[in-house]
């Protein structure tokens, strides 16, 4: 019987594919990942995805009201390898050098996500479609209470 | 009468575009306008193909045409029981959404298709051409012939009156009915900027990009993207000079197909 590579996985009728080193370490030591949100306060959440597609991703922001860029971005995802990585890896992605701008944020693309992982199979694109989702919707999400309190 | 927060709609117009791709046109059957922006899409639901989320399919039709339309490519079960949709035909969907669409109005717009990935562009063209006709738009169509070249007639249509100019590049013929088709791949680099070498440097900077295709397009075509404007580009191997381009990231939007 030929041995498996220990970077390969085979399913069913889909085929092989390889991860990355990058998307195995994301995977096996996520970022950001917050566990218990009951006390956690963040100034927008976005929540994408079902448990019948398989993955759902909730994102928590809290951005620097001077600079009205994001400084934490947290998250819990429930779904694939892919799904697990790629919210990790965005999550590094919003927070780093200084935190992206909110409009950054709202469009980050699934391929700069991909491209940071050292990509993604094909056929787990929508992981990472879903998180730039889960990220945009937090945002909108900030933007929604802002206008609240202010009113 | 819908089920969940799916709306009931009804076909009403089918054209066939060619062999494998056909216009499904309908309306909700609901007593209330539903509206919509250039560049989104619905869910279509068929739960019978075992897809019980329900497959994404970008309308083709602009916000303020009096019917609501999808251009299918028939490809398998799901995309097949669309493609053999007739008039009076119902099916479920959700309402339009998506994010797939300019940020601001009077940007320069630059759409890269590839293949079926034209729909969305379609939507956004005429809605511009009605709400800003002064903006410049810039569409690049990779497609394997003339077959994929559905809205063709349209954008030139488009572009006797408007700040509109379309490009093809066909990859998988050596003749084309286009005069001005490109009988070769998209290089991006190079083609974005020789097609808006006509636009004025400042319109050119202010400019957004929406690209649409397979998964594998929309990559491709990202990765050089991000490249242009650098002196050189390392995908293509060519040294630009003075008419470099300027694109941030948080300029170029992406909607991918995968099946």
């Amino acid at each position: 019987m030929e041995k498996v590579k220990s970077n390969t996985c085979s399913v069913g009728d889909v085929g092989t594919w390889v991860y990355s080193e990058t998307v195995r370490d994301h995977f096996l030591n996520p970022r950001n990942v917050l566990f218990d949100d009951a006390q956690y306060e963040s100034d927008g959440i976005g929540i994408v995805g079902s448990p019948a597609c398989g993955d759902v991703m909730v994102v928590w922001i809290r951005v620097d009201r001077e600079t009205e860029r994001i400084s934490e971005c947290v998250w819990r995802t429930f779904g694939c390898a892919s799904a697990i990585a790629s919210t990790s890896m965005l999550s590094v992605m919003a927070t780093e050098n200084g935190g992206m701008t909110l409009r950054e944020a709202s469009r980050v693309t699934p391929e700069a996500i991909i491209e940071r992982l050292g990509g993604l199979p094909d056929i787990k694109y929508h992981c990472s479609v879903l998180g730039h989702e889960a990220l945009r919707a937090a945002v909108l999400d900030y933007y929604a209470q802002r206008e609240q309190t202010s009113v | 009468m819908h089920s969940e927060n799916k709306l009931q709609y009804k076909v009403i117009d089918v054209r066939r575009d060619s062999d494998d791709v056909s216009t499904i046109f309908f309306l909700p059957e609901v007593t209330v306008p539903v509206a919509y922006k250039a560049g989104q899409y619905i869910l279509v639901y068929f739960p019978e193909t075992g897809a019980s989320s329900g497959k994404a399919y970008t309308l083709s039709s602009a916000p303020h045409e009096k019917y609501f339309a999808i251009t299918v490519k028939k490809m398998g079960v799901f995309s097949g029981k669309l493609f053999d949709l007739s008039v009076g035909d119902t099916f479920y969907g959700s309402l339009p959404i998506g994010y797939f669409m300019p940020d601001f109005d009077d940007s320069t717009l630059v759409l890269i298709a590839g293949g079926v990935g034209i729909t969305p562009m379609r939507s956004i063209v005429h809605d511009v051409a009605v709400r800003h006709p002064e903006r410049h738009v810039v569409l690049l169509h990779s497609v394997h012939d003339d077959v994929d070249t559905i809205f063709a007639d349209e954008f030139q249509t488009l572009a006797d009156s408007y700040n509109v100019r379309a490009h093809y590049f066909v990859t998988r013929s050596t003749t084309s009915s286009i005069e001005s088709a490109r009988m070769r791949r998209l290089h991006i680099a190079h083609d974005i900027h020789e097609c808006l070498a006509h636009i004025e440097r400042s319109r050119r900077d202010h400019a957004e990009y929406l690209i649409c295709g397979s998964v594998g397009f929309v990559r491709d075509v990202w990765k050089s993207l991000t490249c242009v404007g650098q002196s050189t580009c390392e995908l293509c191997d060519v040294t630009h000079g003075e008419h470099l381009i300027n694109i941030p990231k948080d300029r170029i939007y992406t909607e991918a197909f995968f099946t």
